[in-house]
């Protein structure tokens, strides 16, 4: 999985950067949505786009910048951050 | 798209039909919108009664120059590649778009793409509608990352939601493009993108999905010119996946024979399959191919 996960000049290099650091929590947020290419992600329709196209491209290579980056995807798919009451009580989590 | 299924008798009506038909014939003077990226949204590769197990092929040819007749050629040897594909079962019910390539930087249509079909009549009257630009600039590339893109991030096929990869082939006689411009992918794709993407970030995006070579025509005027500083630019990029096609009207055997070594069949056996003259071409081909180690469940790893 993790090779799978590195650029190209990265496997051939056999030296590891930031790269994969930032490829990892990509692969992390497709796996959560149950396809860890990322590629099966595209027809679906219950998930905001701008969030499923940021975890299906590459990351930028910076820490900084990806952060920024998946903060626009949020906005973009959720609107801005706001408080909202989760009605979800203790006997919901610890049934 | 693609719920029909090979017929014989079906092609070679067809193929008689349009036998005399040359790339110069090809009579469209812009972009049929239903081909534009900018119109249409996806492309759908799904499962039907007829095809239940539906494999993915994007064929991608440069359409810049005089590479309009390695369009043709791939028309006529869909065939070809249809039948061989069913007879020889190297994957199940192949789903063949076709992508034609410009160049990003001056063509006005550097990207058009058909529907995938699973039968080469329908797929070959689209390929009829492209555009053959036949534009180009003199920056020594084509627009090779734009079929990348565009099966990556426009394409929802059943085969890659199951785990089974599809087959991505491109071809021109040029070097390959090291960046895809964040504003190309805007006024060719209409997509809004954070930034540019480079070649080996493409290549490594689509690597989850597709099966990706590059066919490097050698009978093309540039690479004619500049056979070395092509391969080495391809083969530095993408290794034993850049395949020298020394006849383009062997395209179609080219593509089946890359498939069935990626599927996992032995290359020199492949290469003994097909007769006279298309061995040579085919072996040529897929000589470089080597084998080193298997990914489990996710075929041969060729770097």
């Amino acid at each position: 999985m993790t090779y799978a996960l590195m650029p190209r000049s990265m496997a051939t290099s056999k030296r590891a950067d930031i790269r994969l650091d930032l490829e990892s929590i990509r692969a992390v947020g497709r796996t959560i949505l149950g396809d860890s290419t990322g590629l099966g992600l595209v027809g679906r329709e219950d998930l905001p786009k701008p969030m499923t196209n940021f975890l299906r491209l590459p990351s930028s290579g910076s820490a900084i910048e990806d952060y920024r980056a998946w903060g626009k995807a949020l906005k973009d798919s959720f609107g801005p951050r706001r408080f909202m009451e989760l009605p979800i009580s203790s006997r919901d989590v610890y049934p | 798209m693609g719920y029909h299924r090979y017929d014989a008798d079906t092609w070679s009506t067809y193929a008689t039909a349009t036998a005399t038909k040359t790339h110069r014939d090809y009579g469209r003077t812009s972009i049929l919108p239903a081909f534009d990226p900018t119109v249409f949204g996806m492309r759908e590769s799904r499962k039907s009664g007829l095809n239940p197990n539906p494999t993915p092929f994007i064929a991608a040819l440069d359409v810049t120059g005089s590479m309009g007749r390695v369009v043709e050629a791939m028309r006529k040897g869909l065939g070809t590649l249809f039948e061989q594909i069913i007879t020889r079962a190297v994957i199940p019910d192949p789903h063949v778009l076709a992508v034609a390539i410009g160049d990003f930087e001056v063509d006005r249509a550097p990207i058009q793409a058909t529907q995938f079909e699973s039968e080469p009549v329908t797929i070959g009257k689209q390929v009829e509608e492209l555009w053959l630009e036949r534009g180009g600039g003199g920056n020594d590339f084509e627009g090779y990352l734009g079929p990348l893109y565009f099966a990556a991030m426009r394409t929802d096929c059943d085969a890659i939601r199951e785990g089974r990869k599809g087959f991505l082939f491109t071809a021109g006689d040029e070097e390959p493009q090291i960046v895809l411009r964040k504003s190309s992918v805007k006024r060719f794709f209409g997509d809004d993108i954070q930034r540019d993407l480079t070649a080996e970030e493409l290549i490594s995006l689509i690597s989850r999905g597709w099966e990706y070579f590059h066919l490097m025509v050698t009978e093309g005027s540039h690479m004619r010119a500049h056979p070395d500083r092509v391969t080495k630019a391809w083969t530095d990029l993408i290794g034993q996946r850049a395949l020298p096609l020394t006849d383009h009207t062997r395209m179609a055997e080219v593509i089946i024979s890359a498939a069935e070594v990626a599927s996992g069949h032995d290359r020199d056996a492949v290469a003994k399959s097909w007769s006279g003259s298309t061995s040579l071409v085919v072996r040529s081909a897929i000589n470089g191919l080597t084998i080193n180690g298997r990914r489990a469940g996710k075929g041969p790893r060729f770097i």
